[in-house]
């Protein structure tokens, strides 16, 4: 069993970690999660089926990152977020820097930031899709949904991203 | 008006089309839309450019320590009371952060120790007495209740309930099968029951005003 853990544990810890890191934007919840979703593999190695493994994994970490979302709903979690909403607002009306790496570094922020405040189950679709590249039958087995509503949430998540960047990014290409 | 010539068609298709979904027709439709639409040609190229920041952002190595930390908390665990134990463990707010909580705990587990010193001399009202086995249970239980109270100290209000439920008062539960309710409640529960009463009071009222976790 320890064999068979220690495998998977190294198979899909990256996922996982990079998943809840772009979910909640910070290492310790990400960690936090991550620690969580391993702890619940070591429980259940014996019983999974290697070709739904996977999937069980990513199920584990969107409900992990739920509840650690949850968990932040404390009024000043908000005040915080609503802090960092007006600096970014700062920032796209002020125009941020100039010279090109730190434009680049300031347009990955702001998706990162804008994904993070993206709702679910858009967010857990774009960051399955877009960043760790898992094919549709894979998200549609994680997220226990059809794979044309995936198809669906994808599009529907790219168009909540382009409404919300659309000044931010605008602004840049003026 | 055919539909290419409506924006709002076009528009509908544009993440379709950047994914190469859409039938040849339609996506030679929309391309010809798109290079006399300069509004939706603009819709195109953030769409493009978004999916491209996407795409571009990097995947990220779990630290060695993370995993580290999971082999030391699971090397112990042969039970599912003790696999619960370990998530609670691994949580990193501090155990005894706060003076209050590290007093109770302190004293549940002085009256746990105490009890199961004295098991042999417990008895429930009828004169049962309860094995080895069965206390040890009850005690697995009880560790996994108590370790979830270091883990309320991030918590507050609705959330706090839902996670005692899982945490605190099913393991009591649990434990009142398996040592006899009688038992775990007069010398336990009722304690216990007080004791994490005043704690959240102080949780609540010592909460920081930004309630950042520190």
């Amino acid at each position: 069993m320890r064999d068979r853990f220690h495998k998977l544990a190294q198979a899909y810890r990256d996922r996982v970690y990079t998943y809840a890191l772009y979910s909640l934007r910070r290492r310790e919840d990400a960690e936090d999660v991550t620690q969580d979703v391993l702890i619940k593999l070591w429980e259940h190695a014996d019983s999974l089926q290697e070709a739904r493994v996977g999937a069980w994994v990513m199920r584990v970490a969107r409900n992990a990152v739920i509840d650690a979302h949850r968990r932040r709903r404390t009024r000043s979690e908000i005040l915080a977020e609503t802090v960092d909403a007006e600096e970014a607002a700062r920032t796209v009306a002020g125009g941020g820097a100039t010279d090109g790496r730190a434009r680049a570094r300031e347009a990955r922020e702001a998706i990162e930031a804008a994904l993070e405040r993206l709702a679910e189950p858009y967010r857990s679709i774009i960051v399955m899709r877009e960043i760790q590249e898992m094919s549709y039958g894979e998200i549609a087995e994680s997220m226990e949904m059809p794979l044309n509503t995936i198809k669906v949430y994808l599009h529907r998540g790219r168009a909540m991203l382009r409404a919300e960047l659309q000044e931010r990014f605008e602004t840049d290409a003026a | 008006m055919r539909p290419e010539n409506n924006c709002t068609w076009v528009r509908e298709r544009i993440d379709p089309h950047l994914d190469g979904e859409l039938r040849a027709g339609d996506a030679e439709r929309l391309e010809r839309h798109v290079a006399g639409c300069a509004a939706c040609a603009r819709e195109v190229e953030l769409a493009r450019r978004v999916v491209a920041e996407l795409r571009a952002l990097p995947t990220h190595g779990c630290p060695d320590a993370v995993v580290a930390r999971v082999e030391a908390l699971v090397a112990g665990i042969q039970t599912p009371a003790q696999g619960r134990l370990a998530r609670a463990r691994a949580w990193r707010t501090a155990v005894f952060a706060r003076p209050a909580m590290t007093v109770m705990l302190v004293a549940i587990a002085a009256v746990t120790v105490f009890v199961l010193t004295q098991r042999h001399r417990v008895a429930g009202p009828a004169g049962e007495r309860y094995t080895q086995a069965e206390v040890e249970a009850a005690r697995g239980e009880l560790m996994v209740a108590f370790a979830y109270v270091g883990k309320y100290s991030r918590m507050t209000g609705s959330i706090l309930r839902e996670e005692m439920d899982e945490g605190l008062v099913e393991p009591l539960d649990r434990a009142m099968t398996q040592a006899g309710g009688h038992v775990v409640e007069e010398v336990l529960v009722k304690p216990v029951g007080r004791a994490v009463t005043e704690s959240q009071k102080e949780i609540l009222e010592t909460m920081p005003a930004d309630g950042r976790s520190r």
